[in-house]
């Protein structure tokens, strides 16, 4: 039998508590399967009682891309061929980051029974928001598939580029979340803050628009907008063009710099998030 | 070999209450209360849950936890269980814990009974092979049959409660911890149940059991504390329990720990 033994100890120095939270992390990577459950259980848990389960999401997101591409591509005066895969990349990717974050909001308050009972390491919570939306995002890339053999131009995907793309915003927004969660759990009024600023990024950040059709003035401001960078390093490549380096390096020194900062943050107040619960 | 070493444990609720849950109010205390002076949350209040709590336990153990609600029995469980971190001193448990603090953890009432098995195992630290290894054994103890293919929102109360306490009941572990000794099901169930607790006892090699009922107490344990607004008597042996039970309740000890504002 394997010895396991558990040692709790008092807030140390802040290096003693960097090392807590690091391997509070480690911990919950090992204990993926734990997260990768409760993700597939709260997938199934909004769909239970449903004829087509999680497709739905995919319909929905069929019919949104179909309805508004049509009126759009009008008002923009753009053809249905240049417009729908622009508004049906663009609604899709930015519905996986802002869930995220959104999401993210309720990581611990969501999971609040298991964390008061269990000593379950905190950041499982967060694997789980961000599986669940990688779930959901992967029924809805049907659609994707769909437009792009619609409008005749799936073998142009740079598929390879897209991952990463995906993968590098994923890790943006990850971090974002751990920190709007562990702030959402400590102040309640949050939560719709948060919900408003993404509601007015959603209008700043080119989902529905071309961002060519950007002035140089308004590309300047598209620049430090982290989601226009986000969406460029992943709606490119899934539209048969190849991404700018630029956007890429912004996100990953973003990650890079985010992750650090959200990890302090955390390393600081990890204890008490039990006690905001 | 199980073991338990407490050294110093003291555990503080800091209370966000209502009103300071709120980022408004959080930035006008900020303002009102003169800048960074009272930044720390000097106004928070906090309750002292737990005070300087040593406690060495080793196998064969069972501890009684006696005291009033409020007491700190159930934080005493929760940090031994590292749901809590200390505030000040150490906590070191050696074995595979198990908690019998909330059977009801992590069932979810739109899932079937087979699927809150696999929900409740991994909670609990199963793997799914154990969790499979467990389910013929689970769903045949818990008598629930062909409705453990149904969502829990079906079942009555009574029959969660099997199936909650037929999964919390079905681990193994070095160390238990329980907040009261669990009563569910009906009367030919709770004899079964009654059985399949005791026998998780005895296989435990320590059991810490938090409870009001002196008698259950002198049954199960072979030692006892008593805890009083956070602080904890000496270790005694049971068969003091009467003695020391009856000065308890008698006497006027039993402070609530009272809030009380960080410095």
């Amino acid at each position: 039998m394997t010895e396991t033994t558990t040692h709790l100890a008092a807030r140390g120095s802040y290096a003693v508590e960097v090392q807590g939270a690091a391997k509070e992390f480690a911990n919950s990577l090992r204990g993926a399967r734990i997260w990768r459950v409760l993700a597939m259980n709260d997938i199934l848990a909004r769909y239970r009682g449903s004829l087509i389960g999680p497709f739905w999401i995919t319909l929905t997101q069929g019919a949104f891309v179909l309805g508004i591409g049509l009126l759009y591509s009008q008002l923009f005066k753009m053809s249905t061929k240049d417009y729908i895969p622009l508004l049906a990349n663009g609604v899709i990717l930015w519905g996986l980051f802002a869930s995220i974050i959104l999401e993210g909001c309720e990581t611990f308050i969501y999971s609040a029974s298991i964390i008061k009972q269990t000593s379950l390491p905190l950041p499982s919570f967060l694997w789980r928001v961000v599986t669940r939306n990688l779930i959901i995002f992967l029924h809805q890339a049907v659609v994707l598939v769909i437009v792009a053999l619609w409008f005749g131009y799936l073998l142009k995907i740079q598929l390879w580029w897209a991952v990463i793309g995906i993968a590098l915003g994923v890790v943006n927004v990850a971090w974002m979340g751990l920190v709007v969660g562990i702030i959402c759990t400590r102040f309640r009024d949050m939560p719709q803050v948060i919900g408003s600023a993404m509601q007015m990024l959603f209008f700043l950040t080119p989902v529905l628009w071309d961002p060519k059709q950007a002035s140089p003035k308004a590309a300047a401001l598209l620049s430090v907008n982290p989601f226009y960078h986000m969406l460029a390093v992943t709606r490119d490549p899934l539209m048969g063009r190849t991404p700018h380096l630029n956007s890429f390096i912004v996100l990953i020194v973003m990650a890079v710099v985010g992750w650090l900062a959200a990890f302090a943050f955390f390393a600081g107040v990890r204890r008490r998030v039990v006690h905001y619960l | 070999m199980a073991s338990i070493d407490v050294r110093g444990l003291t555990i503080q609720f800091p209370v966000y209450g209502a009103d300071t849950r709120s980022i408004k109010r959080h930035f006008t205390r900020i303002a009102v209360g003169g800048m960074l002076g009272r930044r720390k949350g000097s106004s928070l209040p906090v309750v002292v849950a737990l005070q300087n709590i040593s406690l060495s336990l080793k196998s064969g153990d069972r501890l009684g936890l006696i005291g009033f609600n409020g007491a700190g029995k159930t934080t005493l469980l929760r940090a031994l269980a590292g749901v809590y971190t200390p505030d000040e001193g150490t906590v070191t448990v050696t074995g595979r814990i198990a908690s019998l603090l909330d059977v009801g953890v992590g069932m979810d009432m739109f899932a079937t009974g087979y699927e809150n098995i696999r929900l409740r195992g991994l909670i609990a630290g199963l793997s799914d092979k154990q969790i499979k290894a467990k389910v013929d054994e689970i769903a045949a103890f818990s008598g629930l049959g062909s409705y453990l293919a149904m969502p829990l929102k079906a079942y009555s109360s009574g029959m969660q409660g099997r199936l909650a306490f037929a999964v919390a009941t079905s681990i193994e572990c070095d160390v238990l911890l329980m907040d009261e000794w669990l009563s569910v099901g009906d009367v030919n169930f709770r004899a079964q149940a009654q059985a399949r607790l005791m026998s998780l006892v005895n296989q435990s090699s320590i059991v810490v059991l938090a409870s009001h009922d002196p008698t259950l107490v002198k049954t199960l344990c072979n030692k006892f504390i008593v805890l009083d607004g956070g602080h904890a008597s000496e270790v005694y042996d049971v068969e003091l329990m009467d003695d020391v039970y009856s000065g308890v309740v008698g006497g006027v000890g039993s402070l609530l720990p009272q809030p009380v504002a960080a410095e």
